[in-house]
């Protein structure tokens, strides 16, 4: 069952247009978001959030859109920015005390035994915290509650590569039960490659591919080679064609693999080399 | 109820400016005291005119202090909009309500030192508090239309505002007097008469104004982005 369904969203500004972006998520999944920097994904998890309004579209959370029940809408939510969200004059106390007051499935006993795990300092004020510590305090805020999906913008960005495995251990352990989900956004894709199930990579506002992670890397191959040896039909097929020292590589559909005679050498792309293609083509 | 929560949100987050709320309101009625303490009659409207001053520009504190994220962060929190708004607007009104309550506690004390009260001082008072009612709206109506998360500049340019619109009123009025006295007497004389009227009416009218806006705040945040 689908925990998370983005029909048709659009959302217009002078200078930028989000449109038409559609998927679903399904119960117990990681979606990893994917983009440039511009390319649309705050503002598509902005609008799940309801942090801002679509122009068109709706987006239902648990089967229900945040205009018939704001209520369940936002309590199912959970979300980490890259941005530190709570007030910086704030105490660890403070924040306890406003999640304990707003959110009823918020549980102190977890959250404090979260703090205590990573020696969060009850009186100390939050703009005091370290980046690492303000996002393991943002974690520990919403996994104290009873939320459905976890909505990660950037989160892990700016984050040593400890407290990102950290950080990525808990999202899996989030899912573990198969009731709930996760969309996430970020720069590292190799964190992507080790999380996520399902892939949407947007670019300029536009989807560009909507796939699970794993169709997504058999569909592609890494084609290098030189220059010289392509011919006008795979020239045709091959996505972002990047010149190196060592002649060209590019991406090419898996269905197309007949086109590559032996003077190619190919492989298997990660999801990194899949988008950098992809980006390079549309550029 | 969830109003009341966002209240106190606003409470955390100007927590510092909140302590110094007593000192402030203390000093001023400590200051305006002194000068007159050889006078047996001493009105309360100045001071409670400082007080009610001194709250407009409190009581636009949360909209500087309040960083993009931050918004993001409340609109996320479950409750409704209308919620929210309403917070900040109970947050206005509880300030002026420390004006109120420390004002009746300065003229208690005036009293027991032996100053008399003015008859005139309750409905003057009362149209004060209208008006720091009505500045307060006008500001949160601009603030909710223009930007919550207002930046520093700004919010310091609009705090200027009621005290330079003050100025003006009183540099208008005293050439007005001095221009036409007989009838500015006569206009005096006529708002002297009926002053119990004009204080409840201003009252309801700046009440009836900022449960107006108070909805209209909402309505606006409801369709505007974060």
């Amino acid at each position: 069952m689908e925990l998370l369904e983005v029909r048709n969203i659009s959302k217009h500004y002078k200078n930028f247009s989000l449109e038409n972006i559609d998927f679903v998520l399904p119960k117990g999944y990681i979606m990893g978001y994917v983009g440039q920097n511009g390319a649309g994904k705050s503002t598509t998890l902005n609008i799940i959030t309801n942090i801002c309004k679509s122009t068109e579209g709706e987006v239902y959370v648990d089967g229900v859109t945040c205009k018939e029940n704001a209520l369940h809408y936002k309590e199912c939510i959970g979300y980490i920015g890259g941005d530190f969200y709570y007030p910086h004059n704030f105490t660890v106390k403070n924040i306890r005390g406003l999640l304990k007051n707003f959110y009823t499935t918020f549980s102190v006993e977890k959250f404090d035994e979260m703090l205590g795990k990573w020696k969060l300092s009850d009186k100390m004020k939050v703009k005091d915290f370290s980046q690492g510590m303000k996002v393991k305090l943002m974690f520990a805020s919403v996994l104290a509650r009873e939320t459905k999906l976890l909505v990660l913008d950037e989160a892990t960005n700016g984050l040593d590569p400890v407290v990102r495995a950290e950080m990525l251990k808990l999202l899996q352990e989030y899912i573990a039960d198969g009731e709930r989900s996760v969309i996430f956004s970020t720069h590292i894709l190799s964190d992507l490659e080790q999380i996520a199930d399902y892939i949407y990579f947007i670019h300029d506002g536009r989807k560009v591919l909507y796939d699970a992670k794993d169709e997504l890397l058999e569909s592609y191959l890494l084609v290098k080679g030189e220059r010289r040896a392509i011919t006008q039909q795979l020239q045709r097929e091959l996505i972002g064609i990047v010149d190196n020292a060592y002649g060209f590589e590019a991406i090419l559909p898996s269905d197309k693999a007949d086109l590559l005679t032996n003077e190619f050498h190919f492989e298997k792309p990660t999801i990194d080399e899949i988008v950098i293609h992809y980006i390079k083509d549309k550029e | 109820m969830k109003a009341l929560k966002f209240m106190k949100i606003d409470y955390i987050k100007t927590k510092q400016q909140v302590m110094f709320i007593p000192v402030f309101l203390l000093l001023i009625a400590a200051i305006m005291i002194a000068p007159d303490s050889d006078v047996p009659n001493y009105s309360a409207v100045v001071p409670f005119c400082y007080m009610i001053f001194m709250m407009t520009i409190f009581s636009a504190t949360p909209f500087g202090s309040c960083r993009k994220e931050e918004t993001g962060f409340l609109q996320l929190l479950p409750a409704t909009t209308w919620d929210r708004v309403a917070g900040r607007f109970l947050y206005g009104v509880s300030l002026m309500s420390i004006a109120i309550v420390f004002g009746i506690a300065a003229v208690e004390i005036y009293r027991i030192l032996g100053f008399e009260m003015n008859a005139m001082d309750i409905p003057l008072c009362m149209i004060v508090l209208a008006v720091g009612i009505l500045i307060m709206t006008a500001e949160y109506i601009f603030f909710y239309l223009f930007g919550e998360n207002t930046s520093q500049n700004l919010l310091g340019i609009v705090r200027t505002v009621p005290g330079m619109c003050f100025f003006f009123v009183t540099a208008n009025l005293s050439k007005e007097i001095k221009k036409d006295s007989e009838k500015m007497f006569q206009i005096m004389q006529v708002v002297g008469e009926h002053l119990k009227t004009i204080g409840w009416v201003s009252i309801a009218v700046a009440v009836a104004a900022l449960i107006a806006a108070s909805v209209f705040c909402a309505k606006v945040t409801d369709k505007k982005d974060c």
